[in-house]
């Protein structure tokens, strides 16, 4: 992982090894460095969206082998936190963006969902969400809005 | 993982050590919290407060706790921080716990 230095608005970018664990470690690094540039609600929006992403591309991008590379870019902007992942694994499913409907609850506890919720989560909490496959790249943009604009 | 079980106000009270429940723990969660509830009476409160984060997965890893406690113990919350609780906003599973402000304090002082 490159750890950037100091606090901020960015661009900083972490590079990391897609895993459950350096997500966990690449997301205290960044609220490290943008924390001091949020709130609370939205530290934790940030936190939300960023962690479905990488969750994501660690469970479905690189099921196919080991592990890969992440590449997390973060900008604060007047309008929010502008964020870019890239990964070198599969590509979305017709190459298109997941749809992003919450499901249903099931009226019945033996039949809840145990998971599920990931891109729901991420189109609430972000705008202008893109997915673009550039070359051997996914690379997923959105912005998370700040300071009570916007999404959820 | 940190869990410490207690009785407490006539439930069994598994307060949550960790910051996060998160996809690195998600299997740890489930497997512990699998010992931790045989035995259990009717009720099981899960005192939250110390928990900041909790993604997908947690989540998940929490709904799986629920389903495999029921019919016999009913999985309770208490202590949502404010990003927790809107995680259980958002997927609406807020409609799908008893959500407590505080948990209950244990018997003893642990």
């Amino acid at each position: 992982m490159t750890v950037p230095t100091g606090p901020g608005v960015g661009p900083l970018t972490f590079t990391l090894e897609a895993s459950a664990a350096e997500v966990r470690r690449v997301l205290g690094r960044a609220l490290v460095c943008f924390g001091p540039a949020l709130d609370e609600e939205g530290a934790g929006s940030v936190q939300m969206a960023l962690a479905e992403v990488m969750n994501n591309i660690v469970e479905h991008a690189y099921q196919d082998r080991q592990s890969g590379p992440i590449r997390l870019t973060l900008r604060r902007g007047e309008e929010g936190l502008t964020c870019q992942i890239e990964d070198e694994g599969l590509p979305m499913p017709g190459l298109a963006l997941p749809p992003g409907r919450m499901q249903p609850v099931a009226a019945q506890t033996r039949d809840l969902a145990e998971g599920g919720w990931g891109w729901a989560l991420i189109h609430a909490l972000t705008e202008e969400l893109s997915y673009d496959r550039v070359g051997g790249t996914n690379r997923l943009k959105f912005r998370v809005p700040l300071d009570g604009a916007g999404a959820a | 993982m940190n869990l410490v079980a207690d009785e407490a106000g006539g439930a069994r009270v598994v307060r949550v050590g960790d910051e996060r429940i998160d996809a690195s723990v998600a299997i740890q969660f489930k497997d512990r919290m699998r010992e931790l509830g045989s035995g259990a009476g009717p009720r099981l409160i899960l005192d939250m407060g110390r928990v900041g984060f909790v993604d997908s997965s947690g989540l998940g890893a929490i709904v799986a706790v629920m389903k495999f406690l029921a019919p016999g113990c009913r999985l309770e919350l208490a202590a949502l921080t404010p990003t927790v609780a809107k995680v259980f906003r958002m997927t609406r599973m807020d409609t799908v716990f008893a959500i407590h402000a505080e948990a209950p304090a244990p018997a003893h002082g642990a």
